[in-house]
């Protein structure tokens, strides 16, 4: 072990803690353009299809509860109890390629939790999806990595600070402003690893256009369904969610349960077709050297960065 | 204004603003302050107050005229409606507008509240009266011997309501054409028509049912006897039908004044 006396790396500690945090704050600012620049997607050039806006607001399910919402206002389907469909009418409306897969699916007894799943239902949402990928309103694989790729400089970083808080412990230097730094940046950096965002700036920003640009049918305006129509029913759901099945018909939206099992209550929803690799963090074991320093509270002369 | 127009309603904001072709609309004056104005459509925007209570045995309240005025810049109005009728007595609110004994009192009355209201208004005034269920039994004069007297009065002019003309004639065993043709037709701003129903022997102004022939009808003898086009506007306040409805109903009353359709 190196005398208490000598600068670990030969750099001091307040020295090393300055230049360490300057780095830090500059990087994240890179970092986060990086991810502004990665996630900015593109303004879309036509107006958005109401099962695109309900996928954009809330993933394939809120898309189905769109389709219901529908073919519910078209008298196409009734529902029973525990939320079974059945279909009572013929068609009188526009049907779009998600409206009969939805249909085929009730005719086969499927009920409403289990829509999104059924093949053919998943098929429509897939494509719903790869067009609103293709439009950089979503998030598509390659945006998602070049965002999380982003963070990576954080984690060198973040490997500095650790070797710097060995070495210093080892040189029986106080490491406690040091060892909070790191933990805070090690943080930070694996928030910006795990956490995507599901739409580009371009895709919140489609959202909250649609929020002006169909405000006639925000609940507050205790919106006329019935003379709106299916495809107005449709648009409904996909901005204001399941509120709007309960204030078209509330007896369907109760028995259905498209509420609870689709469409949220809310405006925006989880993406269904979110990524689950949550497990390319590793934080868990950087963070975990948090632990072998000990020295917080022993950090009493200001040199305290290793 | 000339042609046929449909009250803007939240409820259905979106067919409003989707017709290609209303010559004019009419909003509830009380509730104009929180619409966002874009949602109306670029055309005339009649104020529709229902809470002046003109009839009431009272002076109107200077505030209530007030917020009428404002309505009506707001929207840069043609000129603003209200009813020969009262909303409040006593200090109690009834919640709907009541029919005002036609007594030589309540035409005072109602003479002095309209002047006072015409001295804060811009544009003019036009009156609607109302469908009552009853008469009171002091009434001095038929209905339109009042409306003559109180208009020749106070300068306001007549919103004439057809279906209330139907309804009140309807329920009194009389001719509505013939209580049509009592009304100061030489004074109508413009018209309204609705729907409504009948129920336990009595016609009902609800609407919120569908326009009956004898409604539709009495546009047509109204639109023959005032030989100048007027405005013809379809209230609509609650149990909204489809849009293709709605459009069937802007249509016929189009047809039956003899006016271009706005659909």
């Amino acid at each position: 072990m190196a005398a208490s006396g000598t600068a670990t790396w030969g750099i001091s500690g307040p020295e090393f803690l300055g230049g360490y945090g300057v780095a830090a704050a500059g990087l994240l600012v890179v970092v986060l353009l990086i991810r502004m620049w990665a996630s900015a997607g593109k303004r879309p050039d036509r107006a958005l299809h109401h099962y695109e806006l309900a996928f954009l607001s809330g993933g394939g399910r809120r898309a189905v509860a769109a389709s219901l919402g529908a073919l519910r206002s078209g008298q196409v389907i009734a529902s029973a109890k525990n939320a079974k469909l059945s279909i009572v009418g013929t068609p009188r409306m526009t049907l779009y390629p998600l409206d009969h897969a939805v249909l085929e699916a009730i005719g086969r007894g499927i009920t409403t939790g289990g829509l999104p799943h059924q093949p053919q239902v998943r098929q429509q949402l897939d494509l719903i999806k790869a067009e609103l990928v293709g439009r950089r309103l979503l998030m598509g694989p390659a945006e998602r990595r070049q965002v999380r790729a982003a963070a990576l400089p954080l984690w060198l970083l973040v490997g500095l600070g650790v070797a710097r808080i060995v070495a210093g412990t080892a040189n029986g230097r106080p490491v406690g402003f040091l060892v909070f730094i790191v933990l805070l940046l090690a943080v930070l950096t694996a928030v910006m690893t795990i956490w995507v965002p599901s739409r580009t700036r371009a895709g919140a920003w489609t959202l909250t256009d649609a929020i002006t640009r169909y405000r006639v049918y925000a609940p507050h305006m205790s919106p006329s369904w019935s003379t709106y129509g299916p495809e107005a029913v449709a648009m409904g759901v996909a901005i204001y969610g399941g509120s709007v099945l309960f204030s078209m018909d509330p007896a369907f939206a109760a028995e259905s349960e498209v509420a609870s099992r689709l469409a949220g209550s809310g405006g925006t929803g989880s993406w269904s077709g979110s990524s689950s690799s949550s497990s390319s963090c590793s934080s868990g074991s950087s963070c975990s050297s948090g632990s072998s320093c000990g020295g917080g509270s022993s950090c009493g002369g200001g040199g305290c960065g290793g | 204004m000339t042609g046929v127009g449909i009250g803007w309603r939240p409820e259905i904001a979106a067919f409003v603003g989707a017709l290609p072709g209303p010559a004019f609309t009419e909003v509830v004056a009380e509730s104009l302050h929180h619409i966002d104005p874009a949602l109306l459509p670029d055309v005339p925007v009649v104020p529709h107050g229902v809470k002046l209570s003109l009839g009431g045995a009272g002076e109107v309240d200077p505030a209530r005229v007030r917020l009428l005025a404002e309505a009506a810049e707001l929207v840069r109005a043609p000129l603003v409606s209200e009813h020969v009728a009262f909303v409040r007595a006593g200090g109690l609110e009834a919640g709907h507008l009541l029919p005002v004994p036609r007594s030589r009192e309540s035409l005072d009355a109602l003479t002095r509240n309209i002047r006072l209201t015409l001295a804060e208004l811009d544009v003019p005034l036009a009156v609607e009266p109302i469908a009552a269920l009853f008469d009171w039994p002091d009434d001095e004069f038929t209905e339109g011997e009042f409306l003559t007297e109180l208009l020749d009065r106070t300068g306001a002019r007549l919103l004439l309501d057809v279906a209330n003309v139907y309804a009140n004639a309807r329920n009194r065993g009389r001719d509505p054409v013939a209580v049509l043709e009592s009304f100061p037709l030489d004074r109508v701003a413009y018209v309204h028509v609705a729907g409504g129903a009948e129920h336990d022997g009595l016609y009902h102004d609800t609407h919120a049912h569908a326009l009956p022939q004898e409604v539709l009808a009495l546009v047509a003898e109204t639109a023959r006897r005032v030989p100048d086009h007027l405005g013809y506007l379809l209230e609509r306040d609650g149990d909204y039908p489809p849009a293709a409805d709605l459009v069937r109903e802007l249509d016929a009353v189009a047809d039956a004044a003899s006016l271009p359709r706005i659909t």
